[in-house]
């Protein structure tokens, strides 16, 4: 009798997820998936609201991104009511960002994904206290690196966590040049840490991949923001999407995304999936998230980056499709996220006072996008008359990249018997599969609740088999 | 003696508060050393049984979720909610103002996803509406100083709480017109932010005619969002749990604002009940409460 | 805390309609002493209860039977309160349930539902008895001086008396009242004793500006053309009721009650017809003809009088409305400073909320304001309202029908509730006994989780009555509970209930027919909403 299993609650992502297993007639795999078992409806509990509270709102989508929905509702916002914010505004924004993703970068990297390969074999518990550890250096440089940026995300949003400081129209403070100074320290002071970190996740990319040889590298096309000349950019810009074969397949503004992605239900999550439209939806997986972007970037910001990108290149080609070099493609991120946020800072308009515009309440429509750390992320708004909330629609980093995460675990446990799939060691690359997204589940989830990260094997019918299962 | 064992259990929320712990480097690694952490969202592997201490972040949202409460509640000797969903049902209970399958048919049309999910609670519960708590932590999400203080406290067995007053006490900001013996209401019209010409670095928000929700907010934040120049938005919850924040809001501020601008031109349910709707006296909407999403 | 628990018949009244047994099943289980009597007025009855104090160390009396309003407004009522507290018992827990006027003479045809609510509303004045805190009073010696406002022949009899009798005077004119008054033959002589006396000032074109204190220590600042002046009186005088300049002005800064013409009213026009609700403001009544000497010259004797009885006592002792801030609560946010009219509030140089008692009217509305529960009044505090509206909620009322919960203020609800029983007495027309009702001093106490823990309790609606417009003793107790109550109906739909269940109706005191009408159309429409949508649980 077919059946499926659901695998106990994957851990060391941020939220909480499960890996379901089906079982054909013969006891083999032939279907798996990540399933997302939160929901929180936040899409509907914006309604009514005032739109230009967004930014305040749906922050608390995500505490380890706030950053990205912060600044991805305000971007939708100042598209709503038709502003330009000033240079200024601009700058800080685009600080406050990296400030965020380079944090959580960090964060991602040594303590939630890094436990798996960091340690070596059974030097210490796979987990932050292992790193803590068994490689305390490493733990003093994930702690810097956060500290710089959340300091950064503090001094320029208000608040480390949910900041609050952007506001349609701009800013609602601007930084003076003491705070400007000490944080072009802190930066300057955290390159040895980034590009140290690049050249362990390039270790480390390269020993997962020789270690789980022929393991996830099913090719699908690419989705990332892009600067001028597809140049590598995270806080604004045109959409690229790169197909298998490298080639760029679509390019279009935030304000079409509806014209190129579409949403499907799952039966079996509480996330939806997103398609592009010019493929459908059965065919129309992709990727998003560092892979995507340092794939599709033609240029970096600055030397270092710049030196990281073509080593990457000549190692792994272009395009990569391998899962297990997010990390690699994450770290050059890191390092570019340093030199951008140096440049910012040394460019003195970012001192001005002159860091918003008065903006008028009134009906529209707005949309927009901004690359958070996990992916290109929508925010997508309509308010009435009054400036109130009539329909808001998000697509999150996580959610582009569902079907992946499903391809990361099927990729494991295709064609495996029940017990070779409910083995420690493919547990372990599923979760290594998943991990290596960067999976936000609370993001992925801002529609409803949670759960923990459990696998299950189900008989065809529906019914719980066998589970593995945390709490 | 052994060190004691201390879990760290997340509900439905956004696991911001987990950040805010990290957020202490090194001196998170410090606080490591004198617990023996045995669950915990950055652990492989959870052990929630006999702890002396359970941190439980998140707030009741599915069934799952009430399930762990309680049996972290069974495990703790001391229960601490951290983070305003944990004591207050937090952001996400704003979904209490519809029946869980008016979200759902919302959100995801017909079709939506059901195969062995956990099933949502009928509305979103803070922990004190499931399990005793013993010591809460509100903030959305609470400073890091504040959580490693409440921790330290827990783990010395000290009764720790949050300071009472109002956020006023905290903010800088100027009050005139406030102070002022006068009848006269302190703007014509309720704004929001991004509408002042310019926002006043010094001056009270109430006296810019924004909604400002210091008053009705708990202090032990550090008034940052007034400091950064955006009004308070109450994460903190109200001073006193019996005391709803959102009728409170009118209370207060009904002599202070124009009563029609603050229905009309600003968002009164969202903006007095954004954190703390699930500890409010009506924590959901009545007549025909829906069952069986 | 014991407490003596005293149960008026009413003469026979009440035990028409009341199981007086039934009601006092497990009274004993709250009251040290128990005692039930035709009339609780009468001498040997008041003695008994002086035993009683004395030998059961009663610190809490509740007296059951007639209107609270009685103590206030009767000279039987204040005779029997006084006496208590001379006998120990604070005044803030001498409390009485009205279980005459709001309970069987306008259920006299529902004695099973007249029974329950007579229990319920015992049980609570127990509770406020007990929850109310001991109040200490301010004594001081009266000073006997007087401000009379208005140089008009009453004045100028009222000010003659009060010089012979000793005290000094003020007398304040709007215009150059004088003069005109040197011209009638009748007033002449009057006139001229009190000019001539040296203990009496005349001050015209006079306006009054601020005013402050109680009843034997009030401080009063009149404006007039050679500038401003501020009086220590112990007794205000307003010798010119028909004046509603003066009575705006004096409306300002203390309670004054105004008929429906805006003219001062004074608390019983029969037995107390001077006397106004504020203590030590007396108005001289306005008798029919008012070109008839005789009878100004009686009406000002009258009201003479009646303020020398105030002010001829040793010491006087006024008893603060409204409690110390709490330190831990209090962060300064203001919301108090400005929700009070009579500028009694402010924030002090430590950032906390401080009251000038002596502005201080008791009003609640600060209390209400004030987001963190940082202050309280003493007579009605919020632990009791909440409480009291559980314990009415759990009263038990036949099947099927509405229980409404009625909020009263004291100006202007509760007194017309009272006069609903007269009404009731002459027609037999009463309303449903699930008609609970609720004191408040003043529409402006009415916090908004009241109503919220009302729907929440289980009561199917929610009857606030209160003054209309310009008759609150409080300026704007009703305006500032109207903004309220608009803004919690934007509450009380985002939780999908009807905001129809909550009604807010005007009422003078005077109209108990109304007050009948008014409850039974609440019933109605309640009734009506609750057939098509259900109950509330």
């Amino acid at each position: 009798m077919p059946e499926v299993v659901r695998l106990p609650s994957v851990k060391r992502i941020e939220g909480h997820g499960r890996i379901s297993l089906y079982l054909d007639d013969n006891g083999r795999i032939s279907d798996a998936h990540f399933d997302i078992t939160e929901f929180r409806g936040f899409e509907k509990m914006v309604r009514d609201r005032m739109v230009w509270e967004m930014p305040l709102i749906t922050s608390r989508i995500c505490g380890v991104c706030p950053v990205s929905h912060h600044l991805g509702a305000v971007k939708a916002v100042d598209a709503l009511y038709g502003v330009e914010v000033p240079r200024a505004a601009k700058l800080l924004r685009e600080l406050l960002h990296l400030g965020g993703l380079s944090q959580d970068h960090a964060l991602h990297f040594f303590f939630l994904a890094g436990p798996d390969f960091l340690t070596g074999d059974g030097s210490g518990s796979r987990d932050i206290l292992g790193v803590i550890k068994g490689r305390p250096e490493l733990a003093a440089r994930a702690i810097r690196l956060r500290k710089t940026g959340q300091h950064i995300v503090k001094t320029v949003g208000g608040r480390a966590s949910h900041p609050v400081a952007a506001i349609p129209g701009g800013m609602s403070k601007g930084i003076t040049a003491a705070e400007r100074d000490e944080m072009l320290t802190m930066v300057r002071s955290g390159y040895e840490d980034a590009m140290s970190a690049a050249e362990l996740s390039r270790e480390s990319t390269m020993r997962l991949l020789s270690d789980n040889e022929g393991y996830g590298r099913s090719p699908m096309p690419l989705m990332a923001t892009t600067g001028p000349d597809d140049a590598f950019e995270l806080y604004d810009g045109a959409i690229a999407v790169m197909a298998e074969d490298g080639q760029i397949m679509e390019r279009f503004r935030a304000p079409e995304y509806s014209e190129h992605i579409a949403e499907r239900v799952l039966e079996y999550s509480y996330a939806k999936s997103p398609y592009l439209v010019s493929r459908g939806p059965e065919l129309g997986a992709y990727r998003v998230g560092p892979l995507a972007r340092i794939n599709i970037a033609q240029s970096m910001p600055g030397q270092r980056s710049s030196a990281l990108l073509d080593q990457f290149r000549s190692e792994l080609g272009r395009p990569v499709h391998a899962i297990l070099a997010y990390h690699w493609a994450r770290m050059i991120e890191l390092v570019a996220a340093y030199e951008r946020m140096e440049q910012l800072l040394t460019d003195d308009a970012i001192l001005s006072d002159d860091v918003r515009v008065k903006v008028e309440r009134g009906p529209g429509v707005g949309i927009a996008s901004i690359e958070a750390p996990r992916g290109t992320l929508y925010h997508h708004y309509e308010a009435d008359d009054v400036g109130r909330v009539t329909k808001a629609n998000l697509i999150v980093a996580t959610t582009h990249n569902v079907a992946s995460l499903d391809a990361a675990v099927f990729e494991a446990v295709r064609d495996a018997g029940r017990d070779q799939a409910l083995s420690d060691a493919t547990v372990r690359r599923m979760e290594l599969g998943i991990r290596a997204h960067d999976p936000c589940l609370s993001c992925a989830t801002h529609e409803i609740g949670r759960m923990p990260f459990t696998v299950e094997l189900l008989a065809s019918d529906g019914s719980v088999v066998d589970a593995r299962g945390a709490v | 003696m052994s060190k004691p064992r201390l879990a760290h259990v997340v509900l439905g929320g956004c696991e911001g508060c987990y950040v805010s712990l990290l957020d202490a480097g090194e001196g998170l690694v410090e606080f490591l050393g004198t617990v023996d952490i045995v669950a915990s969202p950055i652990l492989s592997d959870d052990d929630l049984t006999d702890c002396d201490i359970v941190l439980v972040e998140g707030a009741v949202t599915t069934e799952h979720d009430e399930q762990v409460l309680i049996a972290a509640r069974a495990a703790a000797k001391t229960l601490v909610a951290l983070g305003s969903c944990a004591v207050l049902g937090g952001i996400g209970g704003l979904r209490n103002l519809y029946t869980s399958r008016e979200v759902l048919s919302d959100v995801y049309g017909e079709h939506r996803p059901g195969d062995g999910l956990p099933a949502l609670t009928s509305r979103v519960k803070a922990c004190s509406d499931v399990v005793e708590v013993d010591i809460s932590i509100p903030g959305c999400a609470p400073e890091t100083e504040t959580i490693m203080a409440a921790l330290t406290a827990a783990v010395e067995g000290r009764e720790w709480s949050m300071p009472r007053r109002n956020m006023c006490d905290q903010c800088e900001r100027e009050k005139h017109a406030l102070l002022e013996h006068t009848s006269e209401f302190l703007s014509d019209a309720v704004y929001g932010l991004m509408e002042l010409d310019e926002i006043d670095p010094k001056l009270c928000f109430l006296e810019q005619g924004v909604l400002c929700m210091g008053p009705m907010t708990r202090e032990g934040c550090g008034a940052r969002c007034t400091a950064a120049g955006v009004p308070c938005r109450g994460c903190q919850g109200p001073s006193r749990l019996e005391f709803e924040q959102g009728g409170k809001m009118i209370d207060a501020l009904a002599a202070v604002l124009p009563a029609g601008a603050i229905m009309f031109l600003d968002d009164l349910v969202g903006t007095g009940y954004r954190f703390s709707l699930p500890v409010s006296m009506f924590p959901t909407i009545v007549d025909g409460g829906d069952e069986d999403a | 805390m014991p407490l003596g628990l005293y149960v008026s018949r009413c003469s026979g009244r009440v035990d028409d309609v009341v199981d007086i047994d039934r009601v006092l099943a497990d009274a004993r289980q709250q009251a040290a002493v128990v005692r039930v009597f035709d009339d609780l007025f009468d001498a040997e009855v008041q003695d008994r209860m002086v035993r009683d104090i004395a030998d059961a160390e009663l610190d809490c009396i509740v007296l059951a039977g007639h209107s609270v309003d009685h103590y206030v407004r009767s000279l039987s009522g204040q005779q029997l309160k006084q006496r208590l507290v001379d006998a120990g018992v604070n005044p803030n827990r001498v409390v009485a349930a009205n279980i005459l006027e709001q309970v069987v003479a306008v259920h006299a045809d529902d004695p099973q539902g007249a029974t329950r609510k007579a229990k319920a509303m015992i049980d609570v004045a127990c509770l406020r008895a007990t929850v109310g805190e001991s109040v200490e009073g301010i004594e001081a010696e009266p000073r006997r001086s007087v401000l009379v406002l208005g140089a008009s022949t009453e004045g100028m009899v009222a000010a003659q008396r009060l010089l012979q009798l000793g005290y000094s005077v003020v007398i304040a004119d709007r215009g150059a009242g004088i003069a005109e008054l040197m011209k009638s033959p009748t007033i002449r002589a009057t006139v001229a004793y009190v000019a001539g006396h040296p203990s009496s000032e005349f001050l015209e074109g006079a306006k009054l500006v601020d005013g402050s204190g109680w009843l034997g220590d009030f401080a009063v600042t009149l404006q007039a053309p050679g500038g401003e002046m501020t009086y220590r009186i112990g007794g205000i005088l307003l010798a010119r009721p028909d004046v509603t300049d003066w009575i705006d002005e004096l409306r300002l800064h203390f309670k004054v009650d105004v008929d429906d013409e805006g003219r001062a009213r004074s608390i019983e026009p029969a037995t107390h017809p001077a006397e106004t609700v504020d203590p030590g403001i007396m108005v001289v009544p306005l008798r029919g003809d008012v070109e008839e000497v005789a009878r100004k010259v009686s009406a000002a004797d009258a009201a003479a009088m009646a303020l020398v009885l105030q002010l001829s006592q040793p010491r006087t002792i006024h008893y603060v409305d409204v409690s110390q801030v709490d330190e831990s609560l209090c962060g300064g946010c203001a919301s108090c400073v400005k929700t009070c009219v009579f500028g009694a509030c402010s924030i002090d140089e430590n950032g906390l909320s401080h009251v000038d008692v002596r502005r201080c009217r008791g009003c609640g509305k600060c209390v209400v304001s004030c987001p963190v529960g940082a202050r309280d009044i003493v007579n009605s505090p919020h632990d009791y309202l909440m409480e009291s509206i559980r314990t009415l909620a759990e009263v038990e009322i036949d099947h099927g029908a509405e229980k409404i919960l009625g909020f009263l203020c004291s100006g202007c609800g509760y007194p017309a509730a009272d006069g609903a029983a007269k009404h009731a007495d002459a027609t037999g027309e009463g309303y449903p006994a699930s008609f609970l009702p609720v004191r408040i001093p003043c529409g402006g106490r009415l916090d908004t989780l009241y109503v919220l823990e009302a729907f929440r309790s289980g009561f199917d609606g929610v009857a606030v009555f209160r003054c209309r417009e310009g008759h609150c003793h409080n300026l704007v107790g009703n305006l500032d509970m109207d903004r309220r109550v608009n803004l919690l109906r934007t509450v009380l739909r985002s939780r999908n209930l009807d905001d129809s269940r909550l009604r807010i109706i005007d009422i003078s005191p005077s109209e108990g027919e109304r007050f009948v009408a008014q409850v039974n159309d609440v019933f109605e429409s309640v009734g009506a909403l609750r057939k098509t949508k259900g109950g509330l649980r």
